[in-house]
Parts: C-alpha cells; structure tokens; sequence
C-alpha cells in the first residue's frame, strides 16, 4: 500500500484522461471498476498533496495594477554567442540605444510590444504582475531550430538557415513570454490537455500582440504564428494557423502541419507530452472563432474573456473542458446573462466539438 | 555505431533520421561514442525536470546494437536535464539529419 493508501500502480493508469475512467466506471467489469475508482482517489490525492505543498495562492492568477499607478517595461538582452549556456553577455539593457545586431534590436522591441498588449489592456506590470525584468537570450545555440521559456528568461535559436532563419518575430516572442504569463498566474501542467492550453494561451497572446503593435481587426490579422521563420525552401507559411489550424506547412522535410481544428480529429500520442503543440489547435481555433463572432479588435473582448479566464480557472490540470466552461462563466460575469458575447463563446466552443 | 535519433523541437516540428558513425566525420562520431554512454544517458533520462519550464526541445534516441543478437536501448529526455556537451552534440546531429534529408530531396 503506497502513501495515498491505493495500493501499487502501473504507471499508465495515472496518465488515462478522465473521460475513459469514466467510460471504465460505467462499462467495465468489477475489477475494472475498482481501478477506475482508485485512479480518482489518487489523481485527488496527488492534487491536494500539491496544493498543500504550493505556496498559499499558487494557482490563482495576478491581480490587475490599481488605477493611479504606472509601470515600465525593464528588458535586457543577451548575446548567447551560439553557446549553451545561459544567459550570455549583455548586449542591450533598458533605455539603451539600438545596437548594429539586428536580432536583439527586434528581441528588445517585440519584448515591448508584448509588455503594451498586458498592461495597456488589463494593466499586467510585466509576466508576474510585478514588473519583472524580461531576460532574454538570443543567439542560443548552433543551427537551433527553436524558442523556449525556460522559468525563468526566454531564448532564441538563429534556426539553421534551412528549416528556420530565426525566432524573434513578434508572434513567437509573444508566445514564448505569455508562457511567463501562464506560470505566474498559476500555471497549467505542460502536459496533455492541461499542456495543450498552456501553448494555446501562449499562441493567442502571441497572435494578439501581433495584433495589436499593428492594430489589426480579426478580418485582417493573419493568425499565424511564425509567419516569415521558415527557411527559403521550405513550403509553408508558418509554424500554426489559429484560423486553419493544420495548414501551416505541408513540406517534404518536415510533414505535415499536424494541428487538428476539432474534438473528433484529437491526437493521442505520448509524444510532444501528450501533443501539447498538436491539439492546442483545438482551443485555438475556438479563440480565432470567438474573435471574428465579437468583431472589434481581438484583444477588446475575446482576449479580455481568455485572459481573465486563466487568471481565474485556478486549476494546472484543467481539460478543454474546464477552460471552455470557465470562459462562458467570465464571459457571461463580464458582459451579462444571455448576452451576445455568452452566447458567441458558447457557440465557438462548439464549433470544434466541446458543448458548453 | 549506429543510431536512430528523434528531435521534437519546442515548436513541435518533428525530425528523424538514422546516422552511423562510420559516415560522420571521424571528430564527431569519437564524440559520439564518448558522450552517447548507456549509463549517462539512463542518469539523464530519468533527471527530473522544472514544470515551469515550456517549449523544450525533445529528444528520442536509440542505441542500435552492433551485432544482430544485442537490443536497441532507447533513451528519451528533454535538453533541460541534459548536459552542454550532449546538447551541442545532439544539435549537431540533428543538422546532420536535416542535411541527410535535403540532400535526399535534391537527388530524388
């Protein structure tokens, strides 16, 4: 009998989703049962062993900056001199002038675009609320064909000059901070569905500060993410589409973009940690629906609905589901019941197959 | 030696291919038996990693057996709970798959 008092464990009985405990409790034998049922006790037990052991408030999102006060972005970027070690040598502090580098010039300026697009619109001093220098690395690495968060500071591959020519464009740089976001607003595992939120948060605040550096309407905003990385030969426009999710590239090298748009076309894989990057199309697609429902611009009502949403969902496990039912939840806090924007996120969801 | 290697980037493109060190330049495939150990690599794929962490590059990599009668050991980890020496080798084996690929592409 382990701590949680359920007896041993086969390590794939923790990672079964809850819709097929629930399917086994319904339809399963006694003994099927009975394993379904002791999934629930530990998968609860775990939760509350967490929260226990999280700082008081770890899972609630950052309180808006009180009316009066003002805040600035501080940024500081680094040349990672194709090492991997991190974070490099200063090449561009705050207030400093542009340098002749051209990739910490735009690291510098899209880390200022993404700081507008929190604080201008729901007054975020910075990723925790607390004007926390944004540090970033670019450089990283030889022929690095990526971009991550990595807790603490972001970094950026040159790409190898075949597959990628670089990851400091607007959208990814958006992406790879509102992951910052994402952890001080209480975090989402970065595993399986609750994962596949976390990057879809990451692409909608990457796309709508895109968005809104250019003021652009839902109508004329691309929706990509990555537009202009790919390499010379590569056929593709981008790394994802939140308008077509799974159209992005279709190239000999690199496949097919795999991104489904809807609930019957969901991968189960266990890899990318449960397809984080893959069915984050889902919740994508849902964001990209509900913009072009509300018109405006983006970031007026559908961002305002998901951003307080993550600020408030309070849950690191949460499913599509949860996220989709606590955005109607806002949505309907925000804007009344049965308005228009309640009404339109509840369709959207629908639309790629989560009835809320 | 040979080797399959599978690199999931933090962007989610995936890239595979199959290298043997009797292909590689002689440096790199010496860095390839010297760094690719069973043993290390067991240690770093079962390092645990920080959750905060997002868009990690992931790697999947199998030792394939020199004779017929040995068994492919496969590794999987994230560069986060790998060391600067096996993540500059892996990056580089990962250029040389990508290279592998287009040259296949420009003769086919």
């Amino acid at each position: 009998m382990d701590k949680f008092g359920v007896g041993d464990f086969h390590p794939i009985q923790c990672i079964l989703p809850p819709h097929m405990v629930d399917a086994i409790k319904k339809r399963g034998d006694e003994s099927q049962r009975k394993m379904a049922e002791q999934i629930e006790k530990l998968d609860a037990a775990i939760r509350v062993e967490r929260e226990a052991a999280a700082p008081a408030g770890a899972f609630r999102g950052v309180p808006s900056m009180r009316r009066g006060l003002t805040a600035q972005v501080k940024r500081e970027v680094y040349d990672g001199k194709t090492k991997v070690s991190l974070p490099g040598d200063m090449a561009r502090r705050e207030g400093d002038p542009p340098v002749a580098d051209a990739a910490v010039n735009e690291a510098y300026d899209a880390a200022g675009d993404v700081f507008n697009l929190y604080y201008d619109n729901w007054r975020r001093n910075s990723l925790d609320g607390n004007g926390l220098t944004f540090v970033k690395t670019v450089h990283h690495r030889k022929n690095f064909n990526n971009a991550f968060w990595n807790g603490s500071q972001m970094a950026y591959g040159d790409g190898d000059g075949i597959i990628f020519k670089g990851f400091t464009v607007l959208s990814v740089v958006g992406h790879e901070l509102s992951h910052g976001v994402v952890q001080f607003s209480g975090g989402l595992e970065y595993r399986d569905q609750a994962g596949a939120l976390n990057e879809s948060f990451a692409d909608v605040f990457g796309a709508l500060s895109e968005q809104y550096k250019h003021k652009q309407s839902p109508a004329d905003a691309s929706w990509l993410i990555g537009a202009g990385i790919l390499g010379p030969d590569i056929q593709g426009a981008a790394l994802r589409s939140m308008k077509a999710p799974g159209t992005a590239y279709n190239d000999p090298v690199l496949g097919q973009d795999p991104q489904p748009f809807h609930m019957d076309l969901y991968v189960n894989t266990s890899s990318d940690n449960g397809g984080v990057h893959i069915n984050s199309g889902i919740p994508n697609h849902a964001f990209y629906l509900l913009a072009q429902y509300l018109g405006g611009y983006a970031w007026e009502k559908a961002g305002k609905i998901w951003y307080d949403t993550m600020q408030a969902i309070n849950n690191p496990f949460a499913t599509f589901r949860d996220w989709a039912d606590k955005t109607v939840e806002i949505s309907r806090t925000i804007y009344g019941v049965g308005s228009i924007e309640m009404t339109m996120t509840r369709r959207a969801w629908k639309l790629v197959g989560i009835a809320v | 030696m040979k080797i399959l290697l599978r690199t999931t980037t933090g962007q989610g493109i995936t890239l595979e291919g199959q290298l043997d060190t009797a292909d590689l330049p002689e440096d790199l495939g010496n860095r390839i038996e010297k760094i690719l150990r069973p043993r290390r690599l067991s240690a770093v794929a079962q390092a645990p990693v920080r959750r905060s962490m997002a868009d990690m590059q992931h790697y999947e990599l199998t030792l394939l057996p020199k004779s017929s009668r040995g068994k492919p050991r496969k590794f999987e980890f994230s560069d986060a709970a790998a060391g600067d020496d096996l993540v500059e080798l892996l990056d580089e084996l990962t250029h040389e798959i990508t290279l592998q690929k287009v040259r296949a592409l420009s003769k086919g």
